[in-house]
């Protein structure tokens, strides 16, 4: 597997006194779904029943 | 959806009911690559800004590393590359901020878009703003069952203390009868004691909005409501309309389907009362010095108008 790094490239366009979720937009079974919370600290996949 | 109720544990120890489970191919892009991973998502009812939680499993199957200085998650694509998705940090930012002050309302707005041409077409007609909508307002107050006459029941407030109770129970169970059990009980105002009367504008014409069609589950709502106000003698049918105001069926709490007239068109013709209620002041001075009050609705009241049929 190759190296993964991560350089200031990545963060350019952040307002950088930030400390904000990292929020993302995935595809759900061809839907776009966006308020796509990245947490570590989960020990489980949730999909909320309201987007359900 | 595989039903599954095993809770699952918040950090602080919270316990959260899980409604069940299901397995979904989920697609993470970077530009015009893309890594497609089957993740089995527990579904949680639960108020929250966000419409997933991505958690260990789904970060590990993907080999996703997460920067949250940059704000930036890189994986490798199944051809070898590294796959760069940046944190959308406007809509993270708002997500953050509703999460730190969950009694303001969440924006209810789910950011689920139709992918082009795989859309379904919904009519207007079918979308209600309130279905889906779990917060309402409801009494806080407990309420207790009263056993009146005929098998007929009524809810008391527990806020009631004994003495209050004593005074209230007897006059609810003596006047049973008085009260409308059903539709067929409302017996009406004598149009000599109360009457409205539309008041329109002359210069107003006839108009016939649209017929809206419904579906199958709101039409034999409105033609329940329409039979049993048929029945009871509430409404009359008309057979040669010049004017038509169309229904429009609100979901309740409850479940039950509420139709209501969308009457726009009739409400324009009509001009506007500054004063409907001309003595709410004194009503509301002489309500403030009463320790007690009971609040009727439902008075069916007979309407006088110009036109026939006009409601």
């Amino acid at each position: 597997m190759p190296s993964i790094t991560f350089t200031d490239d990545d963060s350019q366009d952040l307002d950088h006194q930030q400390n904000d979720p990292m929020v993302i937009t995935v595809e759900i079974e061809n839907y776009a779904v966006k308020k796509v919370l990245v947490d570590q600290g989960s020990s489980v996949d949730i999909l909320y029943w309201a987007t359900y | 959806m595989v039903p599954y109720d095993e809770p699952i544990y918040g950090f602080s120890g919270e316990q959260v009911s899980t409604r069940g489970y299901t397995n979904l191919h989920t697609v993470f892009r970077d530009g015009p690559q893309t890594k497609t991973v089957p993740i089995r998502f527990l579904i949680v009812d639960a108020p929250t800004s966000y419409n997933v939680l991505l958690g260990r499993p789904s970060l590990n199957t993907l080999g996703a590393v997460v920067s949250t200085p940059h704000l930036a998650m890189k994986f490798p694509s199944p051809s070898g590359d590294i796959l760069t998705i940046h944190c959308d940090q406007r809509l993270a930012h708002e997500c953050y901020m509703a999460s730190l002050h969950p009694q303001l309302p969440i924006q209810q707005t789910n950011h689920i878009e139709r992918p082009p041409g795989s859309g379904i077409a919904l009519s207007g007609e079918d979308l209600d703003p309130k279905v889906g909508r779990d917060v309402r307002l409801e009494p806080v107050e407990e309420t207790t069952l009263l056993e009146l006459l005929n098998g007929h029941s009524i809810t008391l407030g527990t806020g009631l203390n004994s003495d209050e109770r004593a005074i209230i129970t007897p006059v609810l169970v003596g006047n049973t009868d008085l009260f409308a059990w059903s539709a067929v009980d409302l017996p009406g105002v004598d149009p000599l004691v109360a009457s409205h009367k539309l008041s329109i504008y002359k210069e107003a014409c006839y108009i016939s909005q649209k017929k809206r069609k419904f579906g199958e589950e709101r039409r034999l709502a409105a033609k329940a409501e329409a039979d049993k106000l048929l029945s009871v003698g509430f409404i009359e049918e008309a057979h040669y309309t010049t004017w038509l105001s169309n229904i429009v069926l609100v979901k309740k709490a409850n479940g039950k389907w509420q139709m209501c007239v969308d009457y726009a068109d009739l409400n324009k013709a009509c001009p506007r009362d500054a004063y409907p209620l001309p003595n709410i002041a004194d009503l509301l001075t002489a309500w403030r010095e009463t320790k007690s009050s009971i609040f009727l609705t439902h008075i069916p009241v007979t309407i006088k108008s110009p036109w026939p049929h006009p409601t």
